[in-house]
């Protein structure tokens, strides 16, 4: 996964600061054993919080192992794992928490997690 | 005139569906053998925007596409308010069928993808003399519910964004931007509930996998054409529906996902043009009977 410079690169990103504009969420990503709390507040990235947390504050989280991530998160993923719904399908990837934001932010989230990828 | 002007041309017909009148858009280009379009859940034509501006496709086929009702330019019919869309494989099937003899499409090559891909199923099974030949594009008996679409109905969720943004996942990451973009903004133009409505049928009710091992494809040719990048109709599930039913034809598009007329035209067409080839070479008239 790639979290070098991950706020910058999201933030200077033009598709998310027109199609993500105003959106606003905490989402935890789980990642085998790792966690990381993203706060998203008025359509930028403002920080990147490591766990391990306890009872952590967040709208909704994605957990999967840290072989899913990866995949996920590979330059080129293999057809059919290049989405989180893919994984969901899969159930390697679960979503809990509030799916009423999730939706809501849904557009944010997928730009946002493009960053994870590690360059070719 | 300087400008660009496509051989498209886009007309309103009127057809009786369920005891009332619908307004309904379609586009055509192109002569020949007639190719009836079937465009994906919570979309319209402008996904066949590519077949219908190639001239390897129009200088053979009369490609034609239309808007179902209460998508795309097509509006729904009047009461629209007090009720919410809800698409079924009888009303699907219904609708092609009377959009057909509103236009005197006889034996058409019926070309359907995502639910359109599906609805291809039930026509194999039902109606299989109407059709010269059956393409299914990201078709598959069932799908499992991965997710939900009631949240894009909700209150506090754009719905059409939050629905280009639950299928843009869908498509090739190398599939052109430019391409990808354009299918996603029909999707957010989609109206309230539509996706929805097209996904009951997609996840819930047109479930035909105790009833494929039926179709017949002696009657009519059955080619199932699935982008390698869909995670919705994978390969794996048009390869499962394919197993039971004898002599339909797969073919497993590299590169492409679950939208490959719209988000890779012309990827798409290269690897449709020897199937209709093949279609028109079998050479079953297409004069009526």
């Amino acid at each position: 996964m790639n979290w070098d410079d991950f706020i910058e690169r999201v933030n200077a990103d033009p598709v998310i600061a027109q199609r993500g504009a105003d959106s606003s969420f905490q989402v935890l990503l789980g990642i085998g054993e790792r966690e990381r709390l993203i706060t998203v507040y008025a359509g930028n990235v403002v920080s990147v919080k490591d766990g391990p947390f306890v009872m952590p504050q967040c709208d909704f989280a994605l957990i999967g192992s840290a072989e899913a991530w990866t995949r996920f998160c590979a330059p080129h993923p293999a057809p059919g794992e290049q989405d989180i719904f893919a994984y969901f399908r899969s159930k390697e990837i679960l979503l809990t928490g509030d799916t009423r934001k999730f939706y809501a932010h849904l557009m944010f989230l997928k730009l946002m997690l493009l960053h994870l990828r590690s360059q070719a | 005139m300087n400008a660009i002007l496509e051989p498209v041309t886009g007309h309103y017909v009127q057809l009786e569906h369920g005891g009332r009148t619908c307004r309904v858009y379609f586009e055509e280009a192109g002569q020949g053998i007639p190719l009836l379009c079937l465009h994906t859940a919570g979309a319209d034509t402008r996904q066949f925007r590519g077949l219908l501006n190639a001239p390897a496709i129009t200088d053979q086929f009369r490609v034609i596409a239309f808007d179902l009702p209460w998508h795309g330019k097509s509006s729904p019919p009047a009461g629209w308010q007090s009720e919410n869309w809800r698409l079924t494989s009888a009303s699907y099937c219904a609708l092609i069928l009377s959009f057909m003899r509103a236009l005197e499409l006889h034996k058409p090559i019926v070309m359907g993808c995502s639910i359109g891909g599906r609805v291809c199923l039930n026509l194999a099974l039902d109606h299989a003399t109407q059709f010269r030949a059956i393409i299914g594009l990201q078709s598959a008996a069932s799908t499992p519910r991965y997710y939900d679409p009631a949240w894009l109905t909700h209150p506090e969720v754009n719905g059409p964004v939050a629905g280009a943004a639950t299928v843009m996942g869908l498509m090739c990451p190398d599939s052109p931007e430019s391409e990808r973009w354009e299918t996603l903004w029909h999707y957010m133009q989609g109206g309230p509930g539509v996706f929805a409505g097209d996904l009951y049928f997609y996840q819930v009710e047109g479930d035909f996998r105790r009833r494929v091992k039926a179709i017949d494809t002696r009657i009519t040719p059955l080619y199932l054409l699935t982008g390698e990048y869909d995670y919705s109709c994978s390969p794996q599930d048009t390869r499962d529906t394919a197993a039971q039913i004898p002599g339909a034809r797969v073919r497993i598009m590299p590169g492409l996902g679950h939208f490959p007329m719209s988000e890779n035209p012309q990827a798409f067409i290269n690897e449709l043009l020897p199937v209709l080839n093949e279609i028109a070479a079998a050479g079953e008239s297409d004069e009526p009977a």
